[in-house]
């Protein structure tokens, strides 16, 4: 009877239950982390939330390095955290060395010039 | 006084706006061309249209100029439009138009079917990276400096950042030799004095760093490969003058 | 009598400037110029008007130096020169504009004259001069702030309304502090030398997060104080 009522009112209901690999694809649109990277995307999430902020905006990047490694393991699982080491062996003060040949300068909202480094692995930024 | 003020009272448009403005085709025709040459182009694009639309005839010569405003503001799609209504597509300069804006907006494939001169098809083999096909049309005898990927990522494998250092970014990989060896080495000591569970921290951070700079060599030296053909490819164009044929 | 002569020389391109529609005002405007029937002087300083409600200063300081270049008239109108200035200073520029605002007697003048000095960073020289006119001070000094958390750490950003934030600086500070003691007493030195620069590197966090949460609110109040000029 709830059935009937609710066709009646126009309801759309399941017509069959969705596959198990549908809804990991659904997860995953959803943007959120999957599988043995919870501890590590917990971690990253933690460190932003409580010590990101007391260490000033020291970061040469844009996106800075955790916002980067949260992306990028998100993104592409493993590769993405071998994608963060990989940005934090490259986040030192001689990355200006590089800029307009492999990074091209963005200013953020708070007006501070940073090199701009996105979560994509092997491109090169447009310059 | 009083006279002069109660005319214009009730008839500013004598002295407001001209109405020929906007309905005299030779003076929106000559505004718009000034609004071309001052670089406001999207002023003069409605300009031109407003042109067209007085005139009431096909305009071809005002449909390529609109065309090749789009095509600087880069609105291709736009530009494309422009050139479908040409009545005269039979000409050279419809096809090399079109071409032009396929090639500017990088889809090759579609600007190979409109160009048909050896440079111009010379040029998008350079554009595409087959720089074979492209020294064969334009008589080119070297080709860009590329260096090995996998070369890059042995590199580092065996010493830590000496893959980055091959693609030429020394102080990236001085970075990444520093942090593979400090923390190798604190999870070293670490472990010499049986303090385990920061030496697996350390350990599990080196085999990080270890693993990481060898995936960033070999992104390293791609980059380095796709600067050096943007070189390479940007160095032919103005020795051979190829930009001199756009717009 | 006056007001047959206003409604005379409006333009379309005055019209649709009042309701709001400056990029098509502009082509109005730059329509009436080319053809001359329009002051140039007034037309470029309407045109560079509505470059400045579209928040495009780069173009609306262009426009207003040409109405300064090509007026009829020796001496430049008061409200060109304002407006210029108001163009410099939102395009990041400060000498300029203080010295055409240093000979300008209105207060709107005065008050720019001030802001340039907040704008640079010289809030306490910015903040007299609004003083000596009767104008409001809102801003702080960020140094000033910085210096408090230099002191007690945490304690610029907890006057910023940051407390979480202020709180935990505080701890994190005290804590590596001890904790760098705890491992010199005990010579561990490799220890408290980690225990050390994590210390320097939250302590130079707290001072600048300070200094710089001012510099933001200093900022937003300038912007509140521009909207009448936009």
């Amino acid at each position: 009877m709830l059935i009937a009522y609710l066709v009646a009112q126009g309801v759309d209901l399941p017509v069959h239950p969705t596959p198990l690999s549908e809804i990991h694809v659904e997860r995953r649109m959803r943007d959120e982390v999957i599988g043995p990277f919870v501890p590590i995307a917990v971690l990253i999430s933690g460190y932003r939330a409580v010590l990101s902020s007391q260490q000033g905006d020291v970061c040469n990047f844009s996106p800075s390095c955790s916002e980067y490694g949260y992306n990028a393991i998100n993104k592409y699982g493993v590769t993405g955290l071998l994608m963060t080491f990989d940005r934090l062996e490259r986040c030192h003060s001689h990355a200006w060395r590089y800029r307009n040949i492999y990074y091209y300068e963005q200013t953020d909202e708070r007006g501070k010039v940073k090199l701009h480094d996105p979560p994509e692995p092997d491109t090169v930024s447009d310059l | 006084m009083n006279i002069i003020g109660f005319v214009l009272f009730f008839f500013p448009g004598a002295l407001v706006a001209d109405p020929n403005f906007y309905t005299n085709s030779a003076k929106v025709l000559s505004f718009a061309e000034n609004l071309e040459a001052e670089g406001d182009w999207y002023r003069a694009i409605t300009e031109y249209k407003r042109y067209v639309h007085l005139e009431g005839e096909p305009q071809d010569d005002i449909h390529y100029r609109i065309s090749r405003l789009y095509t600087k503001l880069k609105r291709f799609g736009n530009a494309l439009d422009a050139l479908l209504v040409i009545e005269n597509k039979e000409n050279g300069r419809y096809c090399y138009s079109v071409g032009q804006v396929y090639f500017l907006a990088g889809d090759y494939t579609n600007a190979k079917a409109y160009w048909r001169s050896d440079t111009l098809l010379g040029w998008i083999h350079l554009r595409e990276g087959n720089y074979q096909q492209a020294s064969q049309l334009l008589n080119i005898t070297h080709y860009p400096k590329q260096k090995k990927s996998w070369l890059g990522g042995t590199l580092s494998a065996l010493i830590p950042g000496s893959g980055r250092v091959y693609a030429g970014r020394a102080a990236d990989g001085i970075s990444a030799f520093a942090l593979t060896l400090g923390t190798g080495l604190s999870s070293y000591y670490c472990f010499k004095q049986e303090r385990y569970a920061p030496a697996y921290l350390f350990a599990l951070l080196c085999a990080g760093f270890y693993l990481g700079d060898i995936y960033g060599s070999v992104i390293s030296v791609r980059q380095y490969n796709e600067i050096q053909e943007e070189k390479y490819v940007s160095e032919i164009e103005i020795t051979l003058g190829l930009r001199r044929q756009l717009w | 009598m006056p007001i047959f002569i206003v409604l005379a020389f409006c333009t379309y391109g005055d019209v649709l400037m009042s309701e709001g529609d400056y990029f098509r005002a502009i082509t109005e405007y730059k329509r009436m110029l080319f053809w001359g029937y329009i002051d140039s002087q007034y037309a470029y300083h309407n045109i560079g008007k509505c470059y400045s409600r579209l928040q495009n200063y780069e173009k609306a300081m262009k426009y207003y130096r040409y109405a300064v270049v090509r007026g009829k008239k020796d001496t430049v109108p008061e409200i060109l020169s304002l407006d210029l200035a108001y163009a410099l200073i939102r395009n990041g520029n400060v000498e300029a504009p203080r010295l055409i605002l240093q000979s300008m007697k209105s207060q709107q003048a005065y008050e720019l004259y001030a802001t340039t000095f907040i704008l640079e960073g010289d809030v306490r020289k910015g903040c007299d001069l609004l003083r000596n006119r009767g104008f409001p001070c809102q801003y702080t000094n960020p140094a000033d702030r910085a210096l408090l958390s230099a002191f007690i750490p945490g304690s610029g950003q907890v006057l910023s309304g940051h407390i979480r934030e202020g709180l935990v600086s505080f701890l994190l500070n005290m804590g590596f502090c001890y904790l760098t003691y705890k491992s010199i007493r005990a010579r561990d030195y490799p220890a408290a030398a980690l225990f050390s620069s994590f210390l320097l590197r939250f302590y130079y966090g707290n001072v600048t997060m300070s200094f710089r949460y001012v510099q933001e609110k200093n900022s937003e109040q300038l912007k509140e104080t521009w909207q009448k000029y936009d």
